[in-house]
C-alpha cells in the first residue's frame, strides 16, 4: 500500500518490552500485599456423581487456616459461563468432570493451604460417566445438563448441494479427526482479590477483565460498578484465559475473610481445568468439475464440549460458517453440533473451530488436486475468494480480500528459497504441503463492541484508555500507533491504560482476532473526536477550514500550503487559552447481520483475513520423526500496524501449527487428562523449529483502522493442514487424523511397505 | 524445624539469610528476596521460566532446594541490567521484537547470558542448544533466536571497535 | 513441602554416618532434579534431607584399570570433559542428549542411575560399557554391575544406608567400540522413547569376538538382548552383518512388549536406532 504513514506500519518497540526484559513487569502471581492469604480449591477426584458428605473439620482445626467455603456461602448466582451459564462456581448439584471445584480454602501460607486441602474429607456417590460422543448421543445416556446432550445444532444450506453433486466429475469423500489440545501458555493462571470499602478488586491473568467483572458481581450480588477487574501482565492465553479461572474463587474468599487473597494455579491444575480445543470428527464430501472448479461441499461435524459449554457454541457456529474454506463454492451444506460429556471442558483455542475445519477443507483440496493431477496452488487460485465472491452464508465480499496475492506470494517465495526438494539421506522422505484459510474477524454474527477514551494533554502527550487486554499479542502498542497516526503525534507520545474496568471502557474479549479491528476502530474514533476539537482550534489559528488540515509528525499543516503550519505545542497553548479540552471517546461494533437460524444465511463478519502456507519437511522412515525444514506463511492482514508484531504472530503460529499436526495431543483416560505437564505434553523447542518465512500481504479495504484486519488466529491455521499434507506427500499415505505422530507414521508406512 | 543460614552472592551482593530449609530456591528468590523476575511455569524443570545463573551456569531454580544456594553466586534478571538500563542482550530482545507475553523472557535472557558470558562467539547451533531448555508458546522462537544472534554480534562489534 | 531437618555433610564419611542413622527416613539431594519435585509435591516426606550436592570429593574423573566417575559429576561436567569425549564417545553422546542444558547443569550421573527410571538415559549406555557401581555404607563397600543393580521402574538394589559413590567403566582398547542412539520426540528436553547401546569387541581378523546389545525404554529397565548378541558373535564386523541382524531387534521388541500400544512404534524404530549405533561403531573402527 502506498500510504504516507508516520507511525502505522513501523516496527515499533512494544510498550511493555522494557519492563519485560528488565524483569519488572508484574504478573498476577508476582503480587504480594500485607495481610495476604493464600487461596486454593478443593477439587473433585471423580468425573461424575454427587457429594454425599463433606467434612472440612480437619482443615479448620489447623491453626492458620482462615476459612473453608462451599456453594452455600455464595450470596448471589452460582453459575458462570461465557455464552451459556452452565458452570457452577462451587459444585451444588452434581459433579460433571474431574477437578470440579467443591470448596475453597484460605490460609496464612502456601504450606498451610496445602495441608488444609489434604485434610478435607469428602464422600462421593459416583455415577456412570459419559466419556464419548457416541455414548452421549444414545437416547438413554445420562444427561450432563438439562434433558439432552446435543446442543448448538447448526445447519447451513447454500445452493442445491444434492443436485450439484450429480454434475460433478470428481467427488472426494473423507473422514478427518482432530485432537483435544491444551493451550499450554507458560504462565499458569493467578489472581489477587481484595474487598475494601465495598469495592471488590480482582487483579488477574485474563483475556477479558470486563467479562470477569460481570461474573464476580453476579456471584456477590454487587452492582457492576462495585467490582473492579484489572488485567495484570498476562503470560499468554490463546483462548485458555477467556473463562473464569481464579477470579470468582479469589473474590469469594476475599469477601468472607476481608483480607487480600491470592490464588496461583499449579501447572497441573491449570491444564486440567482450563478449557481445551474441541476434539472434532469431520466428514467431508467435495465435488468438482474435471477442470477443477469446486461445485459442492457437504460437511458433518461433531465435537465433544466436555462438561461445560464455555465458548463452544461460538466454536460450532464459526466452524460451520468457515467449513468450505476460502473458496467460492456455490453449493454448501454443513451440519454441526457439540455434545456434553464428562470430559474436560472444551472452549476457545486460537481459531475457534476454524483450525479443525481447515484440516479437512485443505485435505479435500489436496486430494482433489491429486485426483485431477492439478498443481495445488493452481487449483486454489481457480477457486479462491476474490472481491465480489459470495460466501456460503450468502455474504457478498467487498474488495477487502487478499487471498490470491497470498497464494502468489507463497509460490514466488518458494521459487526463491526452496529451489530443491532432495532428501538429506537414504532413510529420509521429503515432502511439501499446502494449506490455506480464511477467518472472519470478531464474533460470529453477534454484537461485540469495544470502546476507547482518549485525552490529549497540555504537553501534547496522550492518555488512551482501552478495555482491550494485552495478553502478549501487542494490542497496547497497536492502539498507541493508531491513536498517534490519527492525531499526528508520535508513538512515544501515547500512553495506554488498558483492561482495567475502573477506568477503561468495555473492550470485549482479546479473542477472535478482533482487537486490532474493533478496539483499533474505537481508538481511531476516539482520536478522531479529540482531533475535531483540535482541528477547529487550529483552523481558526491558521485561518483555514478544519478539512484543509493535515496532522502529522507533531505538526498541523494546511494541505495545499504546507508552509502554513503550527506545531502541537502552539496548538495546545491555544487550546489552553481558549479553555478547551481535547477529549475523545469511541465505540465500534462490527457491521454484521445475525445468521438465519434456518440456513445460516447472513453476513456474520465485516472483514475476513486470508492466508496461505507451504511447509517443506522430511520424514525419517527409520525413526518416524518428522523434521520440518522450511515454512512460508503469507497473510493478508489488511494493513500491518506493527510489522515485527505481525511477523511474531505468524512465526509463533507456524510453530504452534506444526505442533498441532505432529506433536500435540491432550490425552484423556476415564475423563482425566493424563498429560497435564510440559514433560508429557510436548511443545517444540528452539532446536526443533524450521526456517520460517513470514510474508505480510496488505489488501485494500477501509473497514479497519487504516485498513487493518487481524492476524492472531490466522497465524496458526494454514501451517496445520500444510504440515499434514507435507507428511502425506512425503510418504504417499493419507492420514486424515491428527496429530501424525511417529507411531502413526511407523504403523502406516510399514503397513504399506512391509 | 531448625532454620538454616545461607551465605551466598546474589546479583553481585553478598547476603546472609536465615530461612526454613523446606523451600525451593524459586520460592525463596520470589517470596523472600522479592526477585519476581524468576517465574514458575511448570515446577518440573521443563519450561525454563525459573532459570537463574548459578555459579555461571543456567539452572532451573524450581529443581533446587534453598539450601543448595550456600556459597554460590546467583544471578537473576534483576542483576543483569547495567545502571538500571537494559544490557546488550536485553536491548537486543527489545529491538528485534523478541518479547511477546514476556513470561519466558527472563529465563530466555538468562540462558542467553550464561552462554554468551562463557562463549561470546557462540555459533548459531550453540545458541539453539543453549536456549533449548526454555519453552516459549508465543514467538515460535524466531525472533528470540535472532535477538541472541544480534546480541552476540553487537558485543563482538563493540569489542572490535575498542 | 513438609518440614524436614536439613543436613549438609562435608564429606563422604559424614554422609554415610547420616545415612546410617536416618536410613529410610531420609532423602538424598545430589542434583535435586527429581527429588525436589517429589518433596515439593509431598510425594516424599522424609524427616531428614541430606544434601550431598557440595561433596566435592565425589566429582572426580580418574583412570586406572577403570575409568572412574564420581557419582556427583553432572551431565554437563561429563559433556564438557574432553577425556570422556575421547575415551567414552557413546557416554558423551548419551549425556549431551539428557534433558535440557539447565537439567544437565544440575542432574548427576549417580542420581540418574539410582532413580532407575524406565526412560533414564545413562543406564542403557553404562550397561553396554559393562559399567559397575560402587556402593558405600558405614559397613563397607559393594561393587555391582548395572545389570545386577537394576530391578525395575524406580527400583534398584541400593540399601537405605548406602551411597552410590562411583560409576566405573573398564578401560577400553582400540579393538572395542560402543555406540548409543536415542530416539526422543523432539531434539531437546526429550525423554527416551527408545534407546539402543551396543558394545563390540573385534578380533584381529575383524570378527565380533564379544558384544553387548542393550535396549533402553523397552523393558522395565535397560535389558541385554542375548538373541542378537549370539547372532552377532564370530561374524565379521561389517555393515551388511549389522543390517542382517536388524530383524532380530524387531522380534525381541515384539516379544517383550507385545501387548503395549507402543509396540507398533518401537518394533520398527528399534532398527533405525540399532543401525545408528552400528554406524558409530563402524566409524570408531574406521570402517565407515
Amino acid at each position: 500500500m502506498n500510504h504516507n504513514y508516520s507511525v502505522m506500519g513501523k516496527s515499533v518497540t512494544r510498550k511493555d518490552a522494557l519492563d519485560k526484559v528488565m524483569g519488572t513487569a508484574r504478573f498476577a502471581a508476582d503480587m504480594k500485599v500485607p495481610g495476604m492469604l493464600w487461596g486454593g480449591v478443593f477439587r473433585s477426584s471423580i468425573v461424575a456423581g454427587v457429594v454425599k458428605s463433606f467434612d472440612p473439620s480437619g482443615a479448620l482445626a489447623i491453626p492458620g487456616v482462615e476459612c473453608v467455603l462451599t456453594h452455600q456461602d455464595i450470596p448471589g448466582k452460582n453459575r458462570i459461563g461465557i455464552i451459556l451459564k452452565d458452570e457452577p462456581i462451587l459444585v451444588e448439584d452434581k459433579i460433571r468432570r474431574y477437578g470440579d471445584a467443591i470448596a475453597l480454602v484460605a490460609a496464612e501460607s502456601r504450606e498451610l493451604l496445602q495441608e488444609a486441602l489434604e485434610a478435607i474429607r469428602v464422600e462421593y456417590e459416583e455415577h456412570e460417566p459419559v466419556l464419548t460422543i457416541e455414548q452421549a448421543a444414545k437416547k438413554d445416556a445420562p444427561k450432563i445438563h438439562g434433558d439432552r446432550n446435543q446442543y448448538q445444532i447448526k445447519h447451513l444450506e447454500h445452493g442445491n448441494v444434492d443436485e450439484a453433486f450429480k454434475n460433478c466429475d470428481v467427488i472426494v469423500e473423507n473422514d478427518y479427526e482432530t485432537p483435544m489440545l491444551s493451550h499450554m501458555f507458560i504462565e499458569p493462571e493467578a489472581g489477587l482479590a481484595h474487598y475494601e470499602n465495598g469495592i471488590m478488586t480482582v487483579h488477574s491473568s485474563t483475556q477479558n477483565p470486563h467479562y470477569d467483572r460481570g461474573e464476580i458481581a453476579a456471584m456477590l450480588n454487587l452492582p457492576n460498578n462495585r467490582v473492579v477487574s484489572v488485567q495484570m501482565t498476562t503470560g499468554g492465553g490463546f483462548g485458555g484465559k477467556l473463562d473464569i479461572s481464579v477470579q470468582c474463587h479469589g473474590a469469594l474468599l476475599a469477601y468472607y475473610t476481608g483480607r487480600p487473597v491470592k490464588i496461583v494455579r499449579s501447572r497441573e491444575e491449570s491444564t486440567l481445568l482450563s478449557s481445551k480445543r474441541h476434539p472434532m470428527k469431520l466428514h467431508y464430501k467435495t465435488g468438482a468439475t474435471k477442470d477443477g472448479k469446486i461445485k459442492a461441499v457437504q460437511v458433518n461435524i461433531t465435537s465433544d464440549s466436555g462438561a461445560y459449554a464455555s465458548y463452544g457454541p461460538a466454536v460450532i457456529t464459526r466452524a460451520a460458517v468457515h467449513a468450505a474454506g476460502p473458496y467460492e463454492v456455490p453449493n454448501v451444506r454443513v451440519d454441526a453440533s457439540f455434545y456434553y460429556t464428562n470430559n474436560p471442558m472444551a472452549g476457545a483455542f486460537r481459531g475457534f473451530g476454524v483450525p479443525q475445519v481447515a484440516v479437512a477443507h485443505e485435505g479435500q483440496m489436496n486430494a482433489i488436486a491429486k485426483k485431477l493431477g492439478m498443481d495445488a496452488i493452481e487449483l486454489r487460485l481457480l477457486n479462491a475468494h476474490r472481491p465480489g465472491t459470495t460466501t456460503p452464508t450468502g455474504q457478498k465480499l467487498d474488495n477487502n480480500v487478499g487471498f490470491i496475492p497470498c497464494l502468489e506470494a507463497v509460490r514466488e517465495k518458494a521459487k526463491e528459497v526452496l529451489p530443491s526438494c532432495i532428501p538429506s539421506g537414504p532413510s529420509k522422505r521429503r515432502g511439501r504441503g499446502y494449506g490455506c484459510m480464511y477467518y472472519g474477524i470478531g464474533n460470529t454474527g453477534l454484537p461485540n463492541p469495544a470502546g476507547a477514551f482518549l485525552e490529549v494533554l497540555p504537553d501534547a502527550s496522550v492518555n488512551l484508555m482501552v478495555g482491550c487486554a494485552d495478553i502478549g499479542q501487542g494490542s497496547t502498542s497497536v492502539m498507541a500507533q493508531i491513536a498517534a497516526e490519527e492525531l499526528g503525534l508520535t508513538y512515544e507520545d501515547v500512553h495506554v491504560t488498558f483492561a482495567n474496568t475502573q477506568v477503561t471502557p468495555e473492550g470485549g474479549a482479546s479473542s477472535a482476532s478482533r482487537q486490532t479491528f474493533i478496539s483499533g476502530n474505537a481508538t481511531l474514533l476516539a482520536a478522531r473526536m479529540a482531533k475535531e476539537t483540535l482541528a477547529s482550534v487550529a483552523a481558526d489559528y491558521l485561518k483555514t477550514s478544519a478539512d484543509q488540515l493535515v496532522f502529522q509528525d507533531r505538526e498541523i499543516r494546511v494541505k495545499a500550503h504546507s508552509e502554513v503550519r503550527m506545531d502541537y505545542g502552539e496548538l495546545m497553548g491555544e487550546m489552553k487559552r481558549l479553555g478547551k479540552l481535547a477529549l475523545g471517546c469511541g465505540s465500534y461494533n462490527p457491521v454484521t447481520t445475525g445468521l438465519d437460524p434456518k440456513d445460516m444465511t447472513g453476513s456474520p463478519f465485516e472483514v475476513y483475513s486470508y492466508a496461505a502456507a507451504l511447509v517443506d519437511l522430511e520424514v525419517d522412515i527409520e525413526t518416524g520423526l518428522v523434521d520440518v525444514l522450511n515454512v512460508i506463511s503469507a497473510h493478508d492482514v489488511g494493513t500491518a500496524v506493527n510489522v515485527h508484531a505481525v511477523e511474531g504472530q505468524i512465526e509463533g503460529g507456524v510453530v504452534m501449527g506444526t505442533g498441532f499436526a505432529l506433536l500435540e495431543k491432550t490425552e484423556v483416560k476415564d475423563g482425566k487428562i493424563t498429560n497435564p505437564l510440559f514433560s508429557k505434553y510436548l511443545l517444540a523447542t528452539m532446536m526443533d523449529v524450521p526456517n520460517i518465512y513470514p510474508i505480510v500481504v496488505e489488501s485494500a479495504g477501509e473497514a479497519g483502522p487504516f485498513g487493518a484486519k487481524g492476524v492472531g488466529e490466522p497465524a496458526l491455521i494454514p501451517a496445520i493442514p500444510a504440515t499434514a499434507d507435507g507428511v502425506e506427500n512425503a510418504l504417499d499415505i493419507h492420514f486424515g487424523k491428527l496429530p501424525i505422530q511417529p507411531i502413526d507414521i511407523m504403523r502406516e508406512y510399514y503397513k504399506k511397505c512391509p | 524445624m531448625e532454620k538454616i543460614t545461607i551465605n551466598f552472592n546474589l546479583n553481585g551482593k553478598d547476603v546472609v539469610v536465615l530461612t526454613e530449609p523446606n523451600k525451593r530456591l524459586v520460592d525463596f528468590l520470589r517470596e523472600d528476596m522479592d526477585l519476581t523476575s524468576v517465574k514458575e511455569g511448570c515446577g518440573e524443570g521443563e519450561c525454563g521460566a525459573c532459570t537463574i545463573i548459578f555459579n555461571g551456569e543456567a539452572v532451573t531454580s524450581c529443581l533446587m532446594l534453598v539450601g543448595q544456594a550456600e556459597g554460590s553466586q546467583i544471578v537473576t534478571l534483576e542483576g543483569v541490567s547495567e545502571n538500571g538500563k537494559p544490557n546488550y542482550i536485553q536491548k537486543a530482545f527489545m529491538d528485534v521484537g523478541a518479547v511477546q507475553c514476556g513470561y519466558c523472557t527472563p529465563g530466555m535472557i538468562l540462558a542467553a547470558k550464561a552462554l554468551l558470558d562463557k562463549n561470546p562467539k557462540a555459533g548459531d547451533e550453540e545458541i539453539k542448544q543453549a536456549m533449548s531448555g526454555n519453552l516459549c508458546r508465543c514467538t515460535g522462537y524466531a525472533k528470540i533466536f535472532q535477538a541472541v544472534k544480534t546480541a552476540r554480534d553487537a558485543k563482538g562489534a563493540l569489542k572490535h571497535e575498542s | 513441602m513438609k518440614k524436614f531437618t536439613y543436613h549438609t555433610p562435608a564429606g563422604i564419611g559424614e554422609a554415610l554416618e547420616l545415612l546410617a542413622v536416618y536410613k529410610e527416613d531420609s532423602a538424598l539431594v545430589a542434583g535435586g532434579t527429581d527429588v525436589v519435585i517429589e518433596l515439593n509435591e509431598r510425594k516424599k516426606t522424609p524427616a531428614h534431607v541430606i544434601d550431598i550436592s557440595r561433596i566435592d570429593e565425589l566429582r572426580y574423573i580418574r583412570q586406572d584399570t577403570h575409568i572412574r566417575i564420581g557419582a556427583l559429576n553432572t551431565f554437563a561436567a561429563l559433556e564438557k570433559d574432553q577425556w570422556i569425549r575421547a575415551m567414552l564417545p557413546a557416554l558423551h553422546e548419551t549425556v549431551v542428549h539428557v534433558g535440557s542444558p539447565q537439567i544437565r547443569n544440575l542432574g548427576t550421573i549417580g542420581g540418574n542411575v539410582v532413580n532407575a527410571s524406565v526412560a533414564g538415559d545413562s543406564p542403557t549406555t553404562l550397561l553396554a560399557y559393562g559399567g559397575e557401581l560402587v556402593l558405600r555404607s558405614t559397613k563397607g563397600e559393594r561393587v555391582m554391575t548395572i545389570d545386577e543393580f537394576n530391578e525395575g521402574p524406580g527400583r534398584c538394589q541400593i540399601r537405605p544406608d548406602e551411597l552410590l559413590t562411583e560409576v566405573r567403566i573398564p578401560m577400553l582398547n582400540r579393538n572395542e567400540g560402543v555406540g548409543y542412539f536415542k530416539i526422543g520426540k523432539r531434539k531437546s528436553l526429550a525423554i527416551v522413547v527408545l534407546a539402543v547401546s551396543i558394545y563390540i569387541k573385534r578380533s584381529l581378523d575383524n570378527r565380533i569376538e564379544d558384544c553387548r546389545v542393550v535396549l533402553g525404554a523397552v523393558g522395565k529397565h535397560p535389558m541385554r538382548v542375548p538373541e542378537v548378541e549370539a547372532a552377532l558373535r564370530d561374524k565379521p564386523v561389517a555393515r551388511n552383518v549389522f543390517r542382517e541382524s536388524l530383524p532380530l531387534f524387531t522380534a525381541v521388541v515384539q516379544k517383550t512388549i507385545a501387548t503395549r500400544p507402543s509396540v507398533v512404534y518401537k518394533r520398527e524404530g528399534v532398527r533405525g536406532a540399532a543401525m545408528g549405533c552400528f554406524e558409530q561403531i563402524l566409524s570408531d573402527f574406521e570402517l565407515a
